[in-house]
Parts: C-alpha cells; structure tokens; sequence
C-alpha cells in the first residue's frame, strides 16, 4: 500500500486528447485554489473497469477516490465540498446527488423519495470511496462489473443509507435507460447477494436489475446465470417496487415477474383490439433450429407463423441456458379482469364519431405525419368533431395551425391528460410513456405513425414500447418491423409523405443534412471544433471547388443543421452561398434539387419524391460504434443514393453535376424500398386500419 | 376510637348533602337554572371554576334509591372482547363487551344506573380488579364537557340540545338525532351536528340537535335515567319550537342514523306532514339489542321495549304516503329487521341501498344526506341531466353487475354519490355504485349487485348523482339486453310483520346479505304458561298439526315453520320468533333432517347470547336434532349457557 499523500485522487476517465476547456475539467481544476495539496488528478483514457479500479486502489496514494467522466456534469463547487467533507472525518463513502439529466438548479432541494433512489445513476462515478474499503471489497467480490461495484461496496459494507453532500453530479446522458447497460463478458454476478433491510438499496438493484435485463437483449449473451438473476430478485424482493420501473421498461418488468415465478411463462404485454399481445418467457431446453424455422416461416407469410401470429423476440445465453423470449397474440378471454366491472376496458368502447380522437407530433413542432394525418382525417371526416391536436402554445406551430383550424389543446397539461383519459384514440409521431390515472398505452389504443423510416436496427425498441399499429414506408422497413410486430405493422407509407411534392422545378438549391453524434454532448467549443464531425462538415461548406461550383452556377447550399447542434451553429463557417437553413425539413427537401446527408433518413423524403440524394460518410467506421443502434441498411447496396467516405469525391459528384443523371439502378432500388405504399391513399389506409380497431 | 363530633359532622354533612340532592330541591334548582334567563348565573358560576358543581347537581334527578354508579375496570387488557357483568348481590346492574379505551385513558363505564350506594355490594363477573363511584349526580369527563360547549349542547329541564342556523325566526325546522358513539369513548353523548351545514344553509332554519344524555351510552331516548318515558318530554320541546316560529308541518326535516335514525322515527310520529331521512335505523330494538354490547345495559330497560317500535311506526307512515328517504345496506339484517330491503310500492319512500357494514352507510352517503338536506333547506328541486354514455352488464352466477360510462363534462365537481335509479312500484330505489378510478366510470362492487329475487331489474331507469351541494343528476339508462336476459319474473315479497297469532300458515321472508329465504310459519298461544315458544321447524306446514301440538306443551308459544327456497337463515326466523315472543327461553324441534345443521346454527346464537335453549326430540317425529347434535336424546334436554 502507497503511503498516503493526498486525501482524494480524483481519476478523470477521457479518452484522449483530454478536453482541457470543458466545464467540468474546469470546475474540478478550479479547487486547486483552496485544496491544492489535498487531491491529485489523475487521467485514465481507457474506459474504467473493475480491473482497472483494483489496480487504481493499489497504486494511488490518498485515502479516498473518486471517478469521473469528462462528458458528465458536476455543479461548480462539487469537488470542494467533497474535500471539505472529507478532510474532518473518515468515512466509507461520500456522494452528491446524482441524476441524469442536467443538473436542477434547486439540487439542494431534491425530494429524496422512491422515485429518486430509483432513478439514481448507480454506476462508480461521482462518489469518493474509501481506498482501502474499495480494495478490501475488490479483493472479495473480483466478479462483479464496474456498473455494479457501487452496489457490491455498499452491499459488502452495510452502508444502507447515505445522505447526499448538497452538490450535483450527472452522468449528463439517459442512454443507459434507453439501451441497458453491457457487463464486461466474463462478468457472473451483478451484485454479490448480500441481504439488505434499505429500501433505497432495494431500489438501486432494482434499477441495474432493469438496465442489465434490457442490455441483454442488445447482446443476448451474459455469464450471469437465471439462478442468480432469480436469486436477486427473491433475496431483494424487487417485484414489490415494479411500479416504478414499468412505464419506462415494460419488458423487463415481465421478465423480472417471470424470475421470480418462472412457473407463469405469459405476461401480458399489450391490450389490443381482438387479441391481447404476450411476452412468453421459456428457458426449457428446446431445439433451436426449430424456432429459427417458424420465425422465418412467420416472415415470410407477412408476420404469420402458421396459424399464430407469434415471434421470437429474443434467444438469449445465459451461462449454459437459452432463454427464449416470444410475443405470442392470445386470446382476450385470457384475461378474467373483462369479466368485472371494477375494470374498465377501453377497448370496450367503439371508435364512433362521438370519440375524442388525439393526435401529435413533437411537443414544440408541429409539421410531421400526425399534422398532416389530421389535416386530412378532419378534412375527410367532419363527423368527428372532437379530434385534436396537442402542441405546445410557445411552438411556433401554434399559430400556424390554429389559424388552419386546428382544434388545439395545450400538451402534457392537465386538459391534456383529461382528453387523453377521455380518448378512445391516441395517433401520434412520437411515443411518449403517457399514464394518467390508470390509463397508459398498454391499455389503450395507440397509433404510432414515426417520424421517419428507420434505417438502424431499433428492433429491441420496438419490441418494448406499446402500440396498436406501427405505419411502416414500404415493405423493406415494413418486413423489418414485422419481425416484431407482426399483427401492429401497417405498410401505408408516412403520411407527410402523401402531400410532399418536389417543388424543385427550376430549383437552385441544394440541401446538406448533417445528422449528430452523440459522444459530443458536452464537449467544449475548441474541442467541437477539433473534432472529426465539424472538421468533415466544414471542410464541405468551405470547400473552395464546391462555393466556385454555387458561384458559377448561381446555386445555394441549404445546410440544415440537426436540432442538437443548433446552439453551435456560429461556429460553421456559413457564407453568401452556403446557408443556414431556417425552413422546414419538409420546406427545404421539396424546395431542393439534390439533398445529401451522412446518415439521415429525412433524405428518404426526397428520394421518395424523386429528389437525388447522396450519402457522405465520412466516419462509416466509426460511426455506429459509438451509437446507440446498429445500422440495419447496407447503404452502399441498398442505399438509395451513391455513398462518399471522401471528401473529394463527394465534391466532385456535385461539380461534375453527377446527381443530376438518372442512374437506373437507383430508381430499381427506389421502387423496392417503397414497394406497397400507395401514395394517393397513404391516410386513407391508416384512418381506415385506425377507425377499425 | 369513634370521636363524636367527628360523627356529628359526618350525619350533619350527610344530612345536609341528602337534603340538597332531594328530588324536590334538585328538580327546582335544575328548572330555575337550565332556564335562558340564568344565563348570566351559569357564567359566573363557571368563571368560579362551579360549573362541575353544577352540572352534577342540576343533572338529572333519579328516584329515590337510585343512584349513577362510574365503573373503572383495571385490567381490561386481559379480557379484551370477552363480555363481563356488574353484579349488585345477584341481579346484573350492567354489563358489556370489553373494548380498549381511548389511548392513555382507563376503561371507564359512566353512569350505571344502581339502587345501592354501598361499593361493598358490587362485584364484576370477571376476575379484575376494579372501582366503582357511586352518586347522586350523573358522571361525566372533561372531554364530554369541552365537547357540549364547542357544539352548544345546553340542558333544558331533562332534555338537552344544540340549537344552529336562524334562532329568531326561522321558517324550517331541521331535528337531528344522534347515534351511538363506541362504547368506550370518552365522549358518551354526541350530537348529530353536521358540521358541512353552514349559517348560509341554515339562513332559514333552525337546526335543533338532540343529545341522547341518557344511561350509559343514550336510550333511544326513549326513558330517562330513572327509565321513565322521555317520549311526552321531547315531543313538547319539538312542539315547543314549532309553536313559538310558527312552522308549517311540512317545513320540518327529522334526521338520524343508527340510533339517531330510530329515534327521529319516533319522533316524526305526530308530524305526518314532515320529511323524514333516516340511515340504518334499528326497527326492533328487543332484536337489535339483543347483543354482548347491549344485552346487559340498554336492552334490560323495559322502556325501551314497552313503547311502538320504529318498524311498527315506520309502517305506518309507510301507509300515510310520508315523504321517506331511507339508506340501508343488505348486510345490516339486525337494524332491518327484513323490512326496508323487501317493501315496495310505497307512495313518497326513496330506498337508497348502499353497500358496507352498517357503520359505514351513512359516512358513504354523506354527500347524497347533504344534499337531500340542503334541497330542502333551499326548496330546490332543479335537476341537471346527463348521458350515460357507455353501459355494460355482467352476469355473475345468476346476480348482474352493471358498469356505466358518463358524460365526463355534465357530471358533479364536487364530492358526490352515483345510484342506479329504477322504480318498485311507487317506490324510488337507488342502488349505491362505487367510483372507479377513472372519473367517468360507476360500476356495482361485488356487495352492490343486483339480485333478481329482490331487485326488479326491468324496473331500472336511470343512472342518478348526488353532490353534497344539492345537486341533482340524471341520464337515462339505455336499456341492455344482457341485464334482463334469462331473469325469470320477479316475484313480490310479503314485508306483514312476524306474529305471534298468526292463526294459520302466514308467509315471512329474511334478507341477509344476498341470502333470501321465505318462509311459511304459523304461531299461536300454547295452553301452558311457561316463559317460552317451541319453534318446529317441519319439512310440511300443512301436514303439520299445530293445534294438536299447542296442547301437549307447557309452552307459552307454540310454532311451525316451513322453509320454502332453502335451508337458509332457518336460525334467523327462529331467533326472530323467540324475541318477539319476549319468552324467557326457545325450545327447538326439528323434524326436517335437512334443516338440522341451521337448527345447530340457532345453538351456537344462543350460546352467545346466553340463552337458554331446551332441545327436544318430538314425539310424533321420526328424525330428531340430536342425530346431528350428537346428543344424547334420552338425557335431559335443557342446554344452560
């Protein structure tokens, strides 16, 4: 053991270069000023793993330690409290409040309830341990993954409550909500199962339990075995505080039902109109081949296994055991609830001209499919005299729309929740975890009409969120959905689609749509500007060919820049003929006579009216490793459009004028891809499938 | 060593103490200072920290002999729910059920009514220690005390009341009486306040509440402390107020619940023209006293039992037409004693039925109470009307639930009731229904589904709600195939009261929970004189030879009774036979063998109740009880309890 030099060791995790002018390096740097010789910085660029925070323990010479990530948040004077703290006493560990989204400005007055132990990030960072407990606890407990030492130190210490030091900390990101968190894969154990009478610890498992289980179906392969997975949810009793978890992760909530009584394999997933949609949940030895067989028997008779309707969603590896998880449509009268008056089913009631009928799109933009589905479904259908559209009243669409007569409604307020209750129909672009008074998505019927195609493999996600139908654009997206949603998908094509025409007769504009990447959230301007996506995209809008190109031939480059990079938008060097874009996506694609992207799926807008479009992937080997989703699409063989990883073939394409020629194999690729969608009945198909559920 | 002043004093001071609470100091003393015009005296008196004094020296006078006895019982932990009695030499002065106490407080039982000063001559049945106080005035604790003064409670001569609203020229007259509070609460004596009425409501009312101040717990208000009738005293009060304003006879509202509810029955009887609204009312008090809590208190007042019951006074305004809104529930058989859940076509009576036990009636119905109050307060009769907008029915072995759907937008704001409304006759009847969770949503729990045996499911109407405002909803019912598919013609039940000359098979039909059963029966007076009936329960009325029977028995009463549906609440009707017989004991003879284990089920009631019952096999019989018993037939039959 080092001799003891400093209190803290503060180990910044960052992969190199280290962004030296972010707030965070700043604030933590900026204790120097009172407690100099009281801490040490040390930076690891690797990420942080349970190895390496053994070899940390053994190696550092302070008394406490504490992690942090260069992209994560910490309040201004969180690393002096902590030092403060813990310069006048020993303890087993010290932690601020933690979130994972920004940080309120009330932190201090953070309600400590169910809800916040259950949200809390769990993982290392943000909490100064106690060196040598941390390494006494490391050289017991080796099997356990960095996302679980939290836990396992608090578990192995008794340490059943803490009171949080009135700081902040963020993980500044919820993708570990969205996609589960990924154990190393020799991990076997998440947590050791030390019995503990904390409810706040039983919370905090609960919430690794979820995010582990939905990870797992990214990877469908762990060392963790069922036994444990079922050991941990008895040992902590972790069905008790399900509620919490259930409108976030459905799914793993029926999983974690299932580990604790594996003897009832069904649990009820999705009410719908004639059947009810199931998760089945079977870890009886079977023989795989045969599953394989009927789900790809199922695909291709349109979603259909034989007589059923069932998928395998997932064939996971646990250890030596296969799990087989299934959506399988059953029967309503499954269900002895419809049998009681004390239940109110909503699928009950028909759909009739009476009903309160809601629809929309994002909360602060209007102009996506659900705008124009009830554009057309109220134009088409006057008789429905209480369909609605739920926006914000400070969206600049508020009053566009109302002035169209759109019958408005405030979103996500109280008469907003008061329609929903009332509604027999929800139609929107966006799928929201709407729950009032005992009334969600799960129970009701929902139209989900997306906002776009998808071109990753989202396919978990689908799996896990609740709707009746799915609006599909032609039948490659549609075969794709129907690995999951057999019964929900509906191959109708957008509904913005339908009345997108190309206005682009005598256009002069061409349109860039860059799309984001999420490793850059918090990164410091100069550390934006370093990085690979400004320097690729700029280099495109300041490429002095391509402005000679806009020059000669009087064109304009639009540059519509995605929403989370809106904020930098001065750092980009915009110019007479490359310009920011302020129209709409759908103004700007019909207006545009050529539209490149890097991975957008909004250019599929303008191939489906005919618009050349382009891909320009500068980082393609990179990309989708720092995503949260895989691509599903081989561009370069089922694109739509030519793929560039260089700059300078992309400029030449547009120079040289080549997106203006006709190229056969393009228009062969156009019409599988959007093979089924019938663009004069787009919203007639839907409102048909919709009024009939 | 006696020291004979000492002596003289204590005679002098006896002397002076008896002379002073003498009946005729007292009764003078109590006229002149309960009256409006000692007002002045009685503050001075309790600004001289005399108001206890007072209260026991004015409270009221018992005949001579007879004394208010505080019963402190110390180790009621040990004998929590077991009954006990107060024995004066042999004869039970009180008794009870043993109930904890308010927390930090002893178990106490203020003012038992007992013909001994002498502490010496009380023991109690169980083995604790207790004490026993013993004086001439009544008893009370200071929080009873704080509790007369927040709500006004004054004594007027034997009778004591709150007055609230218009005082000096009221054109309404709203009574209300109180219910029994729990038996070991430290305030005895409540008042039916309403405390949601406020002076805006009661702008053109007086609102007079009555304390039931009477024995241990109240009387019904039936008899004083020294149990002589109450009955002429507070028909004057009531007189007294309609006199003095004025009031029209049907400008009065008599209102109670349990207790408070009997007690208003009574006392609307010489206001026919006057409303009535009662919740959960006892309509026998023999039967409904006849409990470890009453049995050795209230139910031994032979007051208590000498005058109308309310279910013969009911029955009369049944037939005067009188405007009646009662609140019951199925499950309440003792207060109802098989009358409100079967009567129909009743002209002016609304029958609310609301689910739950009888405690929890008029707490779930408050909203509706309020209402019908405040509508007759205002003379509103204004309603609004609403949609049903979905309606689902269910069949659960033969019972229907009903689920309905209303317009979220013509629905009541504030706390509110929802019925399904239909008719019986010229009878209103309104099935309570539960509130689901989603506003919109009424729907009928398990305890509040319809059965076709008593309900007329084709008679239903509407879907009706009440807020406590006043407010009034209504949306027709759409008719739903489901809810009267396979019902069988309903059948009307007899609601003639149980007699004890009914001189030839008569029909008699018990409600409990969602149990019916009728029953053919036919009593007569036996040739002997002994304190009891013999019950034969027979599988055949007619072929049972009563008359014959009635002279082979010492037996003040004779009995048949012949089940008609099933071999349910058999024990019920026997009970009933016996308690309105006023016999000292039942005899049980049960010559239908399919019957014998309800007949068993009359055993263990009777043990509860320490009954004595006398088992018997009937010599004309071929199947006797003790088959099933497992007794002995040939020993003697008296089982003593």
């Amino acid at each position: 053991m080092a001799v003891q030099e400093h209190l803290l060791t503060v180990v910044i995790e960052a992969p190199a270069p280290l962004d030296r002018e972010s707030t965070t390096y700043r604030r933590l740097m900026s204790a120097r000023l009172r407690w100099e010789s009281e801490f040490t910085v040390r930076v690891v660029e690797e990420p942080l793993t349970t190895a390496l925070i053994t070899e940390l323990c053994a190696t550092v010479g302070s008394k406490y330690i504490v992690f942090v990530r260069q992209t994560h948040q910490i309040t201004a004077t969180y690393l002096p409290t902590l030092l403060k703290f813990l310069s006048s006493r020993t303890v087993y560990l010290a932690e601020p409040f933690k979130y994972t989204g920004a940080i309120p400005k009330q932190f201090a007055s953070t309600s400590i309830d169910r809800n916040y132990h259950y949200t809390r990030d769990t993982d290392v960072y943000g909490v100064a341990f106690n060196v040598g407990r941390l390494g006494d606890v490391l050289d017991a407990i080796r099997d356990v993954d960095r996302t679980g030492v939290y836990l396992a130190y608090r578990l192995y210490w008794s340490i059943n409550s803490v009171t949080p030091l009135e700081e902040g900390y963020s993980v500044s990101s919820d993708t570990s909500s969205a996609i589960g968190i990924s154990p190393q894969p020799d991990v076997s154990r998440l947590v050791p199962l030390i019995p503990t009478p904390s409810s706040s610890m039983r919370l905090h498992l609960l919430r690794h339990l979820v995010l582990f289980l939905r990870g797992l179906r990214e990877t469908e392969r762990t060392d963790v075995t069922l036994d444990h997975l079922r050991g941990l949810v008895s040992t902590f009793d972790l069905t008790k505080n399900l509620d919490l978890a259930e409108h976030m992760h459905a799914f793993e909530c029926a999983w974690i039902r299932w580990l604790d009584r594996p003897d009832t394999k069904e649990h009820l997933f999705k009410q719908l109109s004639d059947q009810d949609a199931y998760l089945v949940f079977d870890d009886a030895p079977h023989d795989q081949s045969d599953s394989r067989d009927r789900r790809d028997e199922g695909i291709a008779r349109d979603g259909h296994l034989g007589e059923s309707s069932d998928v395998v969603l997932h064939r996971i590896e646990l250890g030596e055991e296969t799990l087989t998880v299934v959506k399988s449509y059953l029967p309503r009268d499954l269900r002895p609830e419809l049998d009681s008056p004390d239940h109110y089913d909503f699928y009950r009631r028909p759909i009739t001209a009476d009903s309160v009928i809601l629809f929309f799109d994002r909360p602060m933009q209007a102009d996506d499919n659900a705008e124009h589905l009830y554009a057309h479904f109220t134009a088409e259908h006057p008789e429905f005299t209480q369909a609605y559209f739920a926006l914000n009243p400070k969206s600049p669409d508020w009053e566009r729309l109302s002035a169209r007569g759109f019958k408005l409604v405030p979103i996500f307020t109280p008469e907003f929740y008061e329609l929903f209750l009332r509604s027999d129909l929800v139609v929107s672009s966006q799928i929201f975890n709407l729950r009032h008074q005992g009334k969600t998505l799960a129970n009701s019927r929902f139209v989900y009409l997306q906002h776009g195609v998808q071109l990753n493999d989202m396919s978990n996600w689908v799996a896990s969120k609740f709707f009746d139908v799915f609006v599909a654009t032609g039948k490659v997206e549609a075969d794709y959905l129907k690995t999951v949603a057999p019964v929900e998908t509906l191959n109708s094509g957008l509904p913005r689609l339908q009345t997108l025409s190309r206005d682009s007769e005598g256009s002069r504009d061409l349109l860039f749509m860059p799309t984001w990447r999420f490793n850059l959230h918090q990164a410091s301007p100069e550390h934006f500007r370093g990085s690979q996506y400004f320097q690729a995209i700029n280099a495109v809008l300041t490429d002095r060919a391509l402005l000679n190109y806009l020059e000669r031939t009087d064109r304009t480059l639009h540059v519509k820049l995605h929403p989370n990079i809106e904020k930098r938008a001065a750092q980009f060097s915009f110019s007479r003929r490359v310009v920011r874009s302020e129209l709409s996506y759908r103004e700007a694609i019909s207006a545009a006579e050529f539209v490149f992207t890097d991975y957008s799926s909004a250019v599929l807008d303008a191939a489906f009216v005919g618009t050349p479009i382009a891909y320009y992937q500068w980082d393609a080997s990179d990309f989708f490793h720092e995503q949260p989703y895989e691509s599903r699409l081989d561009y370069r063989s089922e694109g739509l459009g030519p793929v560039f990883t260089d700059h300078a073939e992309l400029v030449v394409h547009i120079t040289a004028e080549r997106y203006a020629e006709s190229d056969p194999e393009f228009a062969r690729r156009s019409e599988r891809f959007f093979e089924g969608v019938d663009t004069e009945r787009i919203n007639d198909t839907i409102i048909e499938r919709m009024l009939s559920l | 060593m006696t020291n004979p002043a000492a002596k003289l004093r204590r005679t002098l001071a006896n002397q002076a103490k008896r002379a002073a609470y003498s009946p005729t100091v007292r009764n003078l003393a109590r006229t002149a200072i309960t009256s409006e015009k000692a007002e002045p005296l009685r503050r001075k008196l309790a600004a001289k920290g005399l108001d206890g004094h007072v209260r026991r020296f004015t409270s009221e006078c018992l005949p001579k002999g007879m004394y208010f006895a505080k019963l402190s019982i110390d180790d009621w932990q040990k004998f929590k729910g077991e009954s006990f009695q107060l024995l004066q030499g042999s004869t039970v002065v009180y008794g009870n059920e043993i109930e904890p106490p308010a927390k930090g407080f002893p178990l106490e039982y203020r003012n038992i009514i007992v013909t001994s000063s002498d502490v010496a001559k009380f023991r109690l049945s169980i083995d604790s220690s207790f004490s026993l106080q013993i004086g001439h005035g009544a008893f009370t604790t200071p929080q009873q005390v704080a509790y007369d003064k927040q709500y006004g409670v004054e004594q007027h001569g034997d009778v004591f009341y709150s007055l609230r609203g218009n005082t000096t020229s009221p054109s309404k007259l709203l009574i209300t009486f109180p219910g029994f509070g729990p038996s070991t609460s430290r305030i005895s004596y409540a008042v039916s306040y309403l405390k949601a009425l406020t002076d805006a409501d009661l702008s053109d009312t007086l609102m007079v509440c009555f304390q039931d101040r009477y024995l241990a717990a109240g009387s019904y208000m039936l008899v004083d402390n020294g149990g002589r009738s109450l009955v002429q005293r507070v028909n004057d009060v009531i007189q007294g107020f309609i006199d003095r304003y004025g009031i029209a006879e049907d400008q009065m509202l008599f209102f109670g619940a349990s207790k408070g509810g009997s007690i208003a029955i009574q006392y609307a009887e010489n206001h026919p023209q006057a409303r009535l609204l009662v919740a959960v009312p006892q309509m026998n008090l023999r039967y409904y006293l006849d409990k470890p809590f009453f049995k050795d208190n209230i139910f031994a007042q032979e007051g208590m039992h000498s005058v109308p019951q309310p279910e013969r006074l009911i029955r009369n305004y049944f037939a005067e037409g009188r405007t009646i809104d009662y609140f019951y529930t199925n499950t309440d058989e003792q207060s109802n004693h098989s009358l409100i859940e079967l009567v129909e076509d009743v002209p002016g009576l609304s029958k609310y039925r609301v689910d739950g036990q009888h405690g929890e009636v008029a707490r779930k119905a408050l909203p509706t109470m309020l209402a019908i109050m405040r509508r007759f307060l205002s003379d509103h009769t204004g309603s609004s009307t609403t949609t049903v907008d979905e309606v689902h029915c269910f069949n659960h072995d033969g019972a229907r639930a009903l689920q309905v759907r209303v317009d979220p937008d013509q629905t009541p704001v504030s706390a509110a009731n929802w019925y399904l409304e239909g008719t019986l006759g010229r009878t209103r009847f309104l099935q309570f229904l539960s509130d689901h969770h989603l506003p919109f949503v009424k729907y009928t729990d398990e305890q509040q589904r319809l059965h076709p045996e008593i309900d007329d499911l084709r008679g239903l109407r509407s879907i009706v709600a009440y807020d406590q405002s006043g407010g009034e909803w209504i949306a027709t019912l759409p008719q739903t195939y489901e809810l009267t598919e396979d019902v069988l013609p309903r059948r009307t039940h007899p609601t003639a009261t149980l007699r004890l000359d009914a001189e030839g098979p008569a029909e008699y039909v018990i409600v409990r929970d969602t149990k019916v059963n009728r029953f053919s029966y036919d009593c007569r007076r036996g040739t002997g004189n002994e304190p009891r009936i013999d019950v034969h329960i027979v599988p055949d009325i007619d072929a049972f030879d009563l008359a014959e029977v009635r002279h082979r028995t010492d037996a003040r009463f004779v009995a048949a009774v012949e089940a008609l549906e099933s071999g349910e609440l058999v024990d019920l009707m026997v009970n009933r036979l016996f308690l309105v017989s006023a016999c000292d004991s039942a005899a049980l003879f049960v010559h239908d063998l399919s019957l014998s284990e309800p007949a068993t089920q009359v055993l263990a009631e009777y043990s509860a109740t320490r009954t004595t019952v006398a088992l018997d096999n009937a010599a004309a019989t071929p199947v006797s009880v003790f088959a099933q018993l497992d007794l002995d037939p040939a020993e003697p039959s008296v089982q003593k309890v």
